[in-house]
This record gives structure tokens, sequence and C-alpha cells, in this order.
């Protein structure tokens, strides 16, 4: 087995980190979209949490980026087809343990994550499709038969749109 | 699995959130709605591991946003309104039909005062008292008009009240209705907000109409209480209906128990207070005021005279409805007191005139027995028609009669020894009835005796002055014996000694019976709304009685008659006719203020109520669109985030494997 020099092992380090920083951003997510699910979408916070979710999500992505890409580099594979199965077999071994110990419980947040994105993608859609019934019957707004590109039926809000200016 | 019911409660909350919107605006104009809210809770948690996940959400209940004591103040408040504006309604027609200006009462009751004085004044003018005449006419009618207006008023009121009590039976019907399937819905476990806002709406429909309140019970059901609890129902309902009383006045009833159900507020209450006192009281000043001006005014016609010879037939134009029950059970438009009458008997032959006294006491007397009394009186006829029951007076032979009181022209002489003549004149202006004696203090020669002198004495021999018929004294001539009566003695002698006496009348009738029977009256007609100027005199103003004496010249009747202006009248409360019709004015003008003021207290309190309910219980349609609104696009901002998420997750997928 391959190990790689002592400047990638300060790049396992930091990707140790920056999987750490992930694993807490997705519980929190998780624990967002559980929010969502149950409390709905009515609590202000509920906005400020997504958006800060998301800011971090980014810069987690973009540390992650750059430290995949180094790695990659090292092992002369494009950083998009780098996977932690990959990076145990080559990182020094008490890293290797850490990597696997970080990969085992980012499996297991990853898929309950996304049974919850499932739900909650159902519930948000559904949800915004019935207010678009009763905002389309209070203002007279017409719903199209046909879906859009996202997957939604377009409706035409034509004083609905002067009330979302007014709010 | 777990993950798919929290998904489909979140959705079946959101559902219940957003239909609860969308009822809220759709009913935003229904009356009595009040807003609901979602009230949504957390299924308790999950636990894996160190984990706590959620597990769902519940929609806890429904509720209504109601304020019963705001309800049951509005309640109050319209039905209070209702009844002030019912009543105010009422007022406001009294007011314009009472206002003075010319074509009004106040000023046909004035001119008519005006041309009585007229008249006195220029008694010769006959188209004097064509005014006067045509004055009367338009006070009865501007008076009977009035009249009528307030009986319409009053039936007006009272068939609103039949329809008014049919809306109420409608309303009723409907609330049991509710109430029913209300106490069905409580029974299988709901609290059925659209129902109680319905019948709140009814209620309040109800409230406008009568008092109205509703009392829960133990088992679920509601009572519904009206006039304040004389009335109740719950799932079924009952039967009002609008009743007159024994003593006339208009009630609402239970149609079953037939028990009142006093209607303290509501436009029932009101209708009912405009038909038993708004109008009536209104009414009965009116009437009595008018019955008093006729009553007065041909008491002192009955008592004129048309010329100085009197009447020789004279036949009642008022009837009572028997002529043999005492006079006081016998129907007649004015009462009769017990007192004198002074019918005068005149030889139309020699001009003697004899006064005759009948007592009347109008609990024994029948009008025959008055009759009996009258045909007694010698030179007089008198009977009672039997078809039609008129009083009819006639004199004898060539005499006359009246009832002017004037004084005897010739004295009783039986206590007059000597054989000068001694002759009356003028009319009693005192104010006690009696007799007047002239006493002689010396004999001697009329117009010759130096010194010779009679004193003047009431009846009951008090000294009231002296007359001097001496040597400076001219037979024939008239001297004054005070109170607007003279003597004049002719030639011869008198002894010491010699006494004449006359009677005195201060009040010819003392009953007033002769305008309960229209004997001789200005006016014909038994109640206010058939008094006319009598007939006769219309088509012959010359036999009105405008003197006392019956001279040329003499307005002295007529006088009389204008001087009742300012008499105030104990049958009208110390108060004078003017006075009278400027208080009904007033009142009535203070009456409409007074419940102007009322609605207006009531409508301001209402609104301020109604503010009070709808900041709690009302739908503001902007406010909960914008609720709408801005889920939606909190959950347009979640899609975007679940999307942008999801390739975040693919990506991790990617890296974890």
């Amino acid at each position: 087995m391959n190990y790689l020099d002592q400047a990638a092992s300060e790049t396992f380090a930091l990707l140790l980190v920056n999987l750490e920083q992930e694993e807490s951003r997705l519980l929190a997510v998780a624990s967002l979209l559980t929010d969502v699910s149950t409390k709905g979408v009515d609590d202000p916070k509920m906005r400020s949490r997504m958006a800060a979710a998301e800011k971090l999500g980014v810069a987690i992505a973009g540390d992650r980026l750059k430290l995949l890409l180094e790695l990659g580099h090292s092992m002369n594979v494009p950083s998009d087809h780098i996977t932690l199965t990959m990076l145990i077999a080559v990182a020094p071994p008490e890293i290797s343990a850490q990597l696997r110990a970080a990969q085992k419980r980012l499996r297991i947040l990853t898929r309950r994550i996304q049974r919850l994105l499932a739900t909650t993608t159902v519930i948000v859609n559904e949800s915004l499709r019935l207010y678009h019934t009763v905002l389309g019957g209070l203002f007279g707004a017409s719903s199209s038969d046909r879906y859009n590109a996202s997957g939604t039926q377009s409706v035409d809000f034509s004083y609905g749109s002067r009330m979302e200016a007014r709010s | 699995m777990r993950s798919y019911e929290i998904g489909l409660s979140a959705l079946r909350a959101q559902q219940t959130v957003i239909a609860t919107h969308g009822h809220n605006i759709a009913n935003a104009n229904t009356p009595g709605y009040a807003r609901k809210v979602v009230d949504l809770a957390e299924r308790r948690p999950f636990q894996s591991g160190n984990l706590q996940l959620g597990n769902g959400v519940d929609v806890v209940q429904i509720r209504s946003l109601r304020d019963a004591a705001a309800e049951t103040a509005l309640r109050r408040n319209s039905s209070l309104t209702a009844a002030a504006e019912a009543k105010l309604g009422s007022a406001q027609t009294l007011e314009t039909l009472l206002t003075p200006g010319d074509a009004s009462v106040h000023a046909y009751l004035s001119n008519f005062f005006n041309d009585l004085e007229a008249v006195a004044n220029a008694p010769e003018e006959v188209a004097t008292r064509g005014e006067l005449i045509r004055t009367a006419e338009s006070l009865l009618d501007e008076t009977r008009f009035i009249l009528n207006s307030f009986d319409e008023a009053r039936q007006t009121a009272a068939q609103d009240l039949r329809v008014g009590v049919g809306q109420v039976n409608t309303l009723i019907d409907q609330v049991a209705r509710v109430n029913r399937s209300i106490s069905e819905s409580r029974a299988a476990g709901g609290e059925p907000h659209t129902l109680l806002a319905n019948r709140d709406a009814l209620l309040s429909q109800l409230g406008e109409w009568i008092d109205v309140s509703v009392a829960p019970l133990d088992n679920g059901q509601d009572l519904i209480l009206l006039g304040g609890g004389a009335a109740s129902f719950g799932n079924l309902p009952i039967t009002l209906e609008s009743t007159t009383l024994d003593d006339g006045q208009l009630a609402v009833t239970d149609a079953l128990s037939r028990r009142v159900i006093p209607a303290t507020s509501g436009r029932l209450s009101g209708l009912q207070d405009v038909y038993n006192s708004g109008t009536a009281d209104a009414t009965v000043e009116l009437e009595s005021m008018l019955r008093e001006l006729v009553r007065q005014v041909d008491q002192l016609h009955a008592t004129g005279l048309t010329s100085p010879d009197g009447f020789q037939s004279l036949v009642a134009t008022r009837v009572p409805g028997s002529a043999d029950l005492p006079l006081n059970k016998a129907e007649l438009p004015f009462p009769i007191e017990q007192g004198s009458l002074f019918i005068s008997v005149t030889d139309l032959d020699t001009g003697v005139r004899s006064t005759h006294e009948i007592e009347i006491d109008p609990i024994s007397d029948s009008l025959k027995d008055i009759a009996a009394k009258l045909d007694s009186v010698p030179g007089i006829t008198s009977f009672v028609i039997e078809s039609s029951n008129q009083l009819v007076i006639r004199s004898q032979n060539n005499e006359s009669f009246d009832f002017a009181g004037r004084t005897d022209n010739i004295p009783d002489r039986t206590a007059f020894t000597g054989s000068a003549a001694v002759e009356f004149g003028g009319n009693y202006t005192g104010d006690q009835s009696g007799r007047l004696s002239l006493t002689f203090t010396s004999s001697g020669q009329v117009g010759v005796t130096s010194g010779l002198i009679a004193e003047v004495r009431d009846e009951n021999g008090a000294y009231l002055g002296t007359v001097s018929a001496g040597s400076d004294y001219v037979p024939g001539q008239p001297l004054s014996v005070g109170n607007g009566l003279t003597v004049t003695f002719g030639a011869g002698d008198v002894v010491s000694g010699d006494t004449v006496e006359i009677p005195t009348i201060a009040d010819s009738d003392e009953t007033g019976i002769l305008s309960a029977l229209g004997l001789n009256s200005f006016f014909s007609g038994t109640e206010t709304r058939t008094f006319e100027v009598r007939a006769d005199i219309k088509a012959n103003p010359l036999l009105m009685a405008i003197s006392g004496s019956g001279e040329l010249g003499d307005s002295t009747n007529v006088a009389a008659m204008a001087d009742l202006r300012d008499i105030r009248f104990g049958s009208l409360g110390s108060r004078t006719f003017v006075e009278i019709l400027a208080d009904l004015t007033a009142d009535t003008g203070l009456d409409v203020q007074q419940l102007q003021n009322e609605v207006d207290q009531l409508e301001s309190f209402g609104a301020e109520l109604q503010a009070q309910r709808d900041a709690l219980t009302g739908v503001d349609t902007n406010e909960e669109l914008l609720r709408l609104l801005a889920a939606e696009r909190a959950f347009q901002a979640a899609a975007k985030f679940v999307t942008i998420f999801d390739e975040t997750v693919v990506e991790l997928l990617g890296l974890v494997r």
C-alpha cells in the first residue's frame, strides 16, 4: 500500500475537520427538515435557519473541494472521482481509522437526510400546490394543466402578483 | 414508514391551516362569523440513540375566536337600539304634527281666540262671525287630522308588531333547528363552530326584535331566553303572538301558555310603547284639550242670548244613551255636577221676567227627571223624545225662556206695601249666587221726599250700600246697586221697611248640563272626532249667542269666550289651552331629542362593541391573505432549499462511497 507524503497528511487532517463540520451541518439540517415537516414554515426563524445552513454548506463544500483537488493531484485522480474508500486506502493508518469512522457516520446521516428530504419535498411541494389552489381560488387565477420544468403546475397569479408586491 | 406518517401528518396540518385561512376569507362578510385559528402540536419526539427524532404534527383543535360577553353585549345593544329607533320614528311623526306654524293647530287655536275677540269688538259685523266659524272649523279639522294621524301611527305600530312577531317566530324556528344540530354535534363530541356562528347571526337578528340571551345547560343544549326569561326554547320552537289585553294594551304573548312576555328591549318593545303610551299620551292630552275647549265654549254659548227675547224652543243636540238612567251613568259627552240650573221665563206681553231654580243631582236624576222638573216651571213645557232621547224645552203661550241668568226685572214685592214701581236691570257680575234686597229706611214720595233712601243688603243681611230715591231723584232713572245691577223707581210712595228682593245668579248653570246636552251650544257632536260647528249657526251666524243681555251691541258673552284663552283649567292640569299645546309640542320635541341622543349613544357604543368583537373575532381579509402569501413564500424558499440541499447530499453520497 502506498502511503502519501507528509504534506498530504496535513490535507487529510484538514479533510477530517471538514467532514466533522459537514456532519454538524447535516445534523442541523436534519433538525431543520424535521421542523419543516412538523412545524411548517410559519416561524420567521425557519427561513434564516435555511439561509444559514445553505451559506455554511457552500463554505464547507468550497473548502472540501480545495482539499480534494490537492489530494486528487497527489493521487493523480480527478477530484470528483475521489471517494472516502479510496482515501482510507492511501491515508496514514491513524488517519485512515478516523476517516473510516467519519465515513460510517456520514453514510448513516446522509441516508437519513435523504429520507427526510424525500418527505420534506413532498410536503413542501404539496403545500405549495395547496396554497396555489387556495390563492388561485381567491384571486381567480387559472391553473394550467401543463407541468413546468420544475415539475409543478404553473399558476397565473394576475392578482396574486400585486399582493406579492405589496407583501 | 415513520417518515411517511410524519409527512402525512404535516400535510394534513398544512391543509387544515390553509383551509382555515381560506374559510376565514370566504366568510369575511358573513354576519356573525368568528375568525378561526388552528392549534398545532408537535407529536412526542422519537428517541433514536442519542438523537431525538421528530414524529410529525397533529391538529389539536380549530378554535373559533368567540367572545360570549361581547356577543351578549352586542345583542343587548342592538336590541335597545332597535327599541329606541322604533320609538324615535313615532316621536318624530308626533313632533312634525305638532310643530307650530301658519297652518298648525297652535295657529288655529290662537286665531280662534283672536276671532272671538274680533266678534266681541264688532258684534254687529256678520263677516267677522263668519271668519270665527271658519277658524273654528279649521281648528277642529286640524285637531282631528292630528288625532287621526296619532291613530294611524298606533295602528301602524300594531301592524308592525304583528309582522314583527311573525318574523320573530320564523327566527325562533330557525334557531331551534340550529340548536338541534348543535346538540347533535356536541353529542358526537365536536364543537360546531359554524353552527354556533350561524346561531349567533340568527340571535343577532332576533335580538333586534326582542331581548334575547343564551343559557347553556349541563346536557350540552342551549336554552334561548326571551323577554328576560318569560319565555324560553331550546331545540323545540315556541310561537309568539301579538295580543290586545283586556285593558286595551298591546302585548306579546306565548301562544301556548298565553303568558305575557314583557319586552324590555328590541323593536317589539318599541312598537308596544308606541301603541300603548307613545301616541296614546299625546292623544289623551289633545283630546282633553279639545273636549274642554268645546265644553267651555258651549257652556258659555248656552248661557248667552241672540236677542233680548230669549228662546221659545230648544232641542238638545247631544243625547244620553238612556233617558231613564241617572245622568252620571247616561253616557253623556261631558260630566254633569250636582247644583242648580236657573231658567228665566219672560212674558213677552208684559216683559216681566222671572227666574226659576232647578236642583239637579246627576246621581239620582235621569234625563226624564230633568224634563219633569223643567216642565214644572210656569210657562215652560219640557219632555224627552222617546225615539231619540232628545230633551225638548218649549215656552208656553207668548212666553220665552233663556239660561242667561239675567236678573228678574220685577222683584218680589211680598214685603212692599208702597205704590211706587220698582224695576231691576243689568246683568249680575258677582261671583256668589243668592238674593239681593232693598229696604226703605223711611216713608215718603219717590223723587219728592227728602232723604228717602233704601239700603241694599245681600241674602245674609250684610250691608252693601244705599240708593237715594229722595228729592234729588228723577223717577225712572236707573240707579246702580253694584255688581252690574241697576234699580229704577217709579213715582209713588214707599213705606219705611218696604222691601223688594231679587235673585242674583252668578252662574246660571252650575251643573254643566246645558253643554252636556248641547242646548244652544256652539258646537255639535259628542266626541273629538265628531265635533263640528253647529250646522244652523254655520248657515246663519246671527244665531251665535254673543250677548249676555240680548241687547244690541252687547257682546259680553263672546268676550267671556275669548277670555277662556287665559284661564287655567283644573281638568287640564291647571294649564291654559295654549299652554297644553305648547307643553305637548315641547314634550314631543324633548322626547325626540332624548330618543335621538339615546339612539346616537347606543349606536356609538354598538360601534365600539363591534370593533372590540371584530378585533378578536372579525376577519381581516388583508391579514389573512398576507398570511397565506407569506406562507406560500416560505414554502417556496423551503422548496429552493430542499433542491439545493438535495444536490449537496448527492455530492456527499458520492464522497462517502
